[in-house]
């Protein structure tokens, strides 16, 4: 260490870090990482590997003070519930819709892309961000007759088993609400993922993408209010503490 | 013991001990390097603070700046000390769990 010139740990990790650390800690906890970095170059031949490191964990840090603590966080936990519950009822408000569209199909006039072939590709995603889809998605709803189609045995059973796998975890308390809540969003969205790919590799005909695509989007539908409502809950909780100590 | 002002969480606990081994030489960096070296476990920057600040509010740690170093880019270490609130709180944690675990064993638990 005492012959080697001190190297300086990257500048943008530290900038992220001290744009998201409070005022009270910044120092130390810059200080404290910038301590180890030159402890480890000094030790390492592999110094790119010592820089990812750094960079690991700068941006774990920014993330869970900037997010995730609660005084020091940009966005306290009672913002964070709201924001998290109106993007779970825009998200739901969107699949049911796209559900609903999909059951629906009669047009596709004002949408200005080959939707079929999207939906071999697994793209299903794309749709909502057609203009085109909007209107029409909304004319549907009131065209449709019974809820039937709502009803779908695959995604049920999914939702069934993820819940009560997530609703174990949040009872047994061993992970932390961060965690749990990426944890949820893996279970929500891992049929649409396997579905896709599945689309992707295979490319069967249209015929038969309808009922992967079912399970793609109704496992969103189903999982998303109760995964919304557990990552809520959580956030109660540490709003509870926030308002405690 | 009873109240949860004086409860001691199980990382609380981990961090305090390991301040106590470190005498008067506990701050982050070596707080952290000690965590790994006598139980193994990877401590994140953030948690650690987090708990610092939290025992602090407790009172049962203080904490105190160096002078800035240049290995630490010009800034300084903040150097922890338990109170003696602190040492209480570890003694009786401490006492509760002998009661606790007075006359258990693990393989006497059937599952």
């Amino acid at each position: 260490m005492k012959n080697k010139p001190l190297s300086k740990p990257p500048i943008i990790a530290e900038w992220l870090l001290s744009l998201c650390l409070p005022n009270t800690i910044k120092n130390e906890i810059l200080g404290d990482l910038a301590e180890e970095f030159n402890q480890k170059i000094a030790k390492s031949a592999n110094h790119q590997m010592v820089k990812q490191k750094y960079w690991q964990q700068a941006l774990t840090t920014s993330i869970q003070y900037a997010i995730i603590h609660g005084k020091n966080s940009l966005i306290d936990a009672n913002s964070k519930q709201k924001i998290m519950l109106l993007i779970g009822t825009i998200f739901f408000i969107s699949i049911y819709l796209l559900i609903t569209w999909l059951s629906n199909i009669n047009s596709t006039e004002g949408i200005n892309f080959d939707i079929f072939t999207e939906l071999q590709n697994g793209n299903v995603h794309k749709i909502l961000t057609q203009t085109g889809f909007w209107p029409l998605a909304t004319t549907s709803m009131y065209e449709i007759k019974g809820l039937s189609y709502l009803f779908q045995f695959e995604a049920l059973v999914w939702t069934f088993i993820s819940v009560k796998i997530l609703a174990f975890c949040r009872q047994k308390n061993t992970i932390s609400k961060a965690t749990f809540f990426i944890f949820s969003l893996l279970w929500l969205f891992i049929p649409y993922v396997f579905g896709a790919i599945y689309l992707k590799l295979t490319l069967l005909p249209i015929q038969q993408v309808g009922p992967i695509v079912a399970i793609m989007l109704f496992s969103i539908l189903y999982l998303i209010l109760p995964i919304t409502y557990m990552n809520v809950k959580n956030l109660s909780t540490q709003l509870n503490v926030e308002t405690h100590s | 013991m009873a109240n949860k002002e004086s409860y001691l969480g199980e990382f609380e606990h981990i961090v305090l001990l390991t301040i106590m081994r470190l005498n008067n030489d506990a701050y982050g960096v070596t707080v952290r390097q000690q965590v790994k070296q006598l139980i193994d476990r990877d401590v994140s920057i953030g948690a650690l603070y987090a708990t610092i600040d939290r025992l602090e509010k407790k009172h049962l740690i203080t904490t105190r700046s160096s002078q800035p170093t240049p290995e630490r880019g010009g800034r300084a270490k903040r150097y922890l000390t338990i109170t003696p609130q602190g040492l209480d709180t570890l003694q009786a944690t401490k006492k509760s769990l002998d009661i606790l675990w007075h006359g258990l064993k693990l393989n006497n638990v059937v599952s």
